[in-house]
């Protein structure tokens, strides 16, 4: 059942896609996934994410890239930011301050406290993003930009800085900086949000209750929910009484029942993309370059 | 693959439990269950967790907050008892304000000022120094025998573990003292006369953000940084306790690439801390089938879910072979390795949870 535009729209159309969802379900296979479905249809493709540790390298089959943007397919870079990359690259190519940077911020101290102020931190990290997306040479701006985001709480931070950097008082470029990011982040053409759940009970009610939060207080909009590992089975297809059995009989009928809770809580957000992904089992890395292929085809969702 | 009798032994005899893992992987149930099951064979447990997701603590019956309270179970043993705590970051803050600012006045104007509450509920550091002063006193506390520690879900979390008293994030934020008084001062005296890399430091921050607004959110630092000098002074102690014999940590992962990824990482930094694998739970196995029966029950599911099964069965055998093979090449084999099955399902109540306690 899609719902509002297709998923192969909102990757034709969409500058910049915020992937988040509850931790370990699936965040970054989606999004790289989505990264080689946007990059076969001729776009390019800007991977970002801001781990401790890459996540988005190993499904290339490469090594960890950190802070350096690095072609890992045709078409296809990816980037881990880090704060201290963000803020030097914010001071010294944005604002030109070069020597400022040089002779006062990169001194440690002033690094760390700029890591201990975490407000600071979330807007360098969407000031990057915006700055990618909407800001720097055009030959150097990639088509899409897919941020593999934190889970649901974290993204939530991340999203409400602007607005609390705006209402604390504070001064000067990073007042300026920060209210251009806002206004970019709402573009709801260009900017959007993807919310990834799977169809277990516990997930898709964290999922009914944070998606209208998202909604309320997110300045970029959200713009699909993609529900990853739906069991094929129908109901009634599993029979027999072994302890294999039983689970995936079971599995499959909570599925059906969270996937029905699902569909009629997103009724309250018309024109949102609803797409169905099929529990593959287990996925390996490398991926095949052709993983979006098989992976994105959109499961049929009961009825 | 179930050590029961391991796993058994380790919650009668152990003192500490400390479990870490990656995001999703089930850590805090698993943490949940171990505390069940260990009091359930009559040990006084108390639970620690961070920030849990909500309906644990209401599986538990428990709100959120900083004191142990009674968890109500369902098969009560002489002697065995459960208390948790789950540790909520912004109360943890909050709790911290109220209780070391210096006035109400200042207080009340850091919990309002929009920074502190942006950043309250996502500041990682403090909070882990409070779990781990926590631990510390509960440790000390004649009314346990056994403290299980649930950890923050990322890998930078195990920082915290490395050198508790010198971490750093304790020496940066003893930095904090001096970098923040100058702009506290500075907004004070309206551009007093400020000496030396401070006033660059004080000019350079300021010229970003103007420092006016950083006044509150400094007091906060500042408050911060009286808790962790008095967490320093448990620092010490907090490293042995780890270090004993009678502390243990158990790795929690799933049948997936990435959390193999973690999981080996993870082993890597305790290892390098000195500190010793007892156990690798993996959580979210499929049920398994004995041999006999297995082709008649694969022959009787949907091709697809035939598909499925067969994809898991083989990627979950690859990822636990795996682990177990790096984690004994570098010696630091878990004597103890716990596949915990799929259960498809949440965990509602204490009836579930203690059914599962009972049955892994």
């Amino acid at each position: 059942m899609t719902q509002g535009a297709s998923l192969a729209q909102l990757l034709a159309s969409r500058k910049l896609i915020f992937v988040t969802g509850k931790g370990g379900i699936g965040k970054t296979l989606v999004s790289v996934a989505m990264a080689q479905a946007a990059a076969a249809a001729g776009r390019s493709v800007l991977l970002v994410e801001s781990s401790s540790r890459d996540q988005i390298t190993p499904l290339f089959g490469l090594p960890p890239v950190g802070h350096n943007e690095t072609e890992a397919a045709p078409k296809i870079s990816c980037i881990n930011l880090n704060s201290a990359g963000n803020f030097r690259e914010y001071v010294s190519k944005y604002l030109g301050q070069k020597k400022l940077f040089d002779t006062v911020l990169s001194h440690r101290v002033v690094q760390s406290f700029f890591n201990t102020v975490p407000g600071l931190a979330e807007a360098m990290m969407l000031g990057r993003l915006f700055y990618t997306c909407d800001v720097r040479d055009l030959d150097q701006r990639p088509d899409l930009v897919i941020c593999d985001s934190p889970a649901s709480g974290h993204f939530l931070s991340l999203m409400t800085t602007p607005d609390a950097i705006l209402s604390s008082g504070l001064a000067g470029p990073m007042l300026r900086d920060t209210q251009k990011v806002r206004d970019f982040l709402l573009r709801k053409a260009d900017v959007g949000v993807i919310y990834v759940c799977t169809p277990e009970p516990l997930v898709v009610s964290e999922a009914i209750d944070f998606l209208p939060v998202i909604q309320a207080k997110s300045p970029a909009a959200l713009c699909g929910v993609i529900v990853n590992r739906i069991p094929g089975a129908m109901v009634g297809e599993i029979t027999g009484n072994s302890q294999l059995q039983s689970f995936l009989r079971e599995r499959s009928d909570k599925s059906t029942v969270a996937l029905k809770m699902l569909q009629g809580s997103i009724k309250q957000f018309p024109g949102i993309m609803f797409h169905g992904l099929r529990d593959l089992g287990f996925v390996d890395d490398p991926l095949p370059p052709d993983f979006h292929e098989t992976f994105l085809t959109e499961e049929t969702l009961p009825q | 693959m179930v050590d029961m009798a391991g796993i058994d032994a380790l919650l009668r005899n152990k003192k500490v439990i400390v479990m870490v893992g990656a995001g999703g992987v089930g850590k805090t149930t698993t943490s949940a269950l171990l505390a069940i099951r260990a009091a359930m064979s009559g040990r006084r447990v108390a639970l620690l967790s961070i920030d849990p997701a909500k309906r644990l603590a209401n599986a538990l019956g428990l709100g959120l907050g900083h004191e142990m309270s009674a968890v109500a179970l369902q098969n009560p043993v002489p002697g065995g008892s459960l208390h948790a705590a789950m540790l909520d970051q912004k109360e943890v803050f909050d709790r911290m304000v109220l209780q070391h600012a210096p006035s109400e006045k200042i207080a009340a104007r850091i919990m309002r000022d929009p920074l502190y509450r942006a950043a309250s509920t996502n500041l990682s550091g403090p909070l882990e120094y409070m779990a781990l002063a926590r631990l510390q006193e509960l440790t000390q506390d004649r009314n346990f025998d056994l403290v299980v520690l649930d950890t923050p879900p990322d890998t930078h979390a195990l920082d915290f573990l490395k050198r508790p008293n010198v971490l750093a994030g304790f020496m940066e934020n003893r930095v904090m003292s001096w970098l923040i008084k100058p702009v506290l001062a500075m907004s004070r005296l309206g551009l007093g006369r400020i000496i030396g890399a401070s006033e660059k430091l004080a000019g350079g921050v300021a010229s970003l953000t103007g420092f006016s607004a950083l006044r509150s959110f400094g007091e906060f630092l500042l408050l911060m940084q009286e808790v962790i000098d008095g967490f320093h002074r448990t620092g010490e102690q907090v490293v042995a306790t780890l270090q004993d014999k009678k502390t243990a940590f158990i790795l929690v992962a799933v049948p997936s690439r990435a959390a193999e990824r973690s999981a080996l990482f993870l082993a890597d930094q305790l290892s390098e801390m000195d500190y010793c694998v007892d156990g690798l739970v993996i959580n979210r196995c499929l049920p398994t089938v004995p041999a006999p029966e297995l082709t008649g029950v694969i022959d009787s599911l949907p091709a697809e879910t035939i598909k499925f099964v067969e994809a898991r069965r083989a990627g979950e055998d690859s990822v636990v072979g795996n682990l177990l093979k790096n984690l004994v090449s570098s010696k630091k084999k878990p004597r103890i390795v716990i596949r915990i099955d799929d259960q498809g399902a949440d965990f509602h109540d204490m009836q579930g949870l203690t059914k599962l306690a009972q049955s892994f």
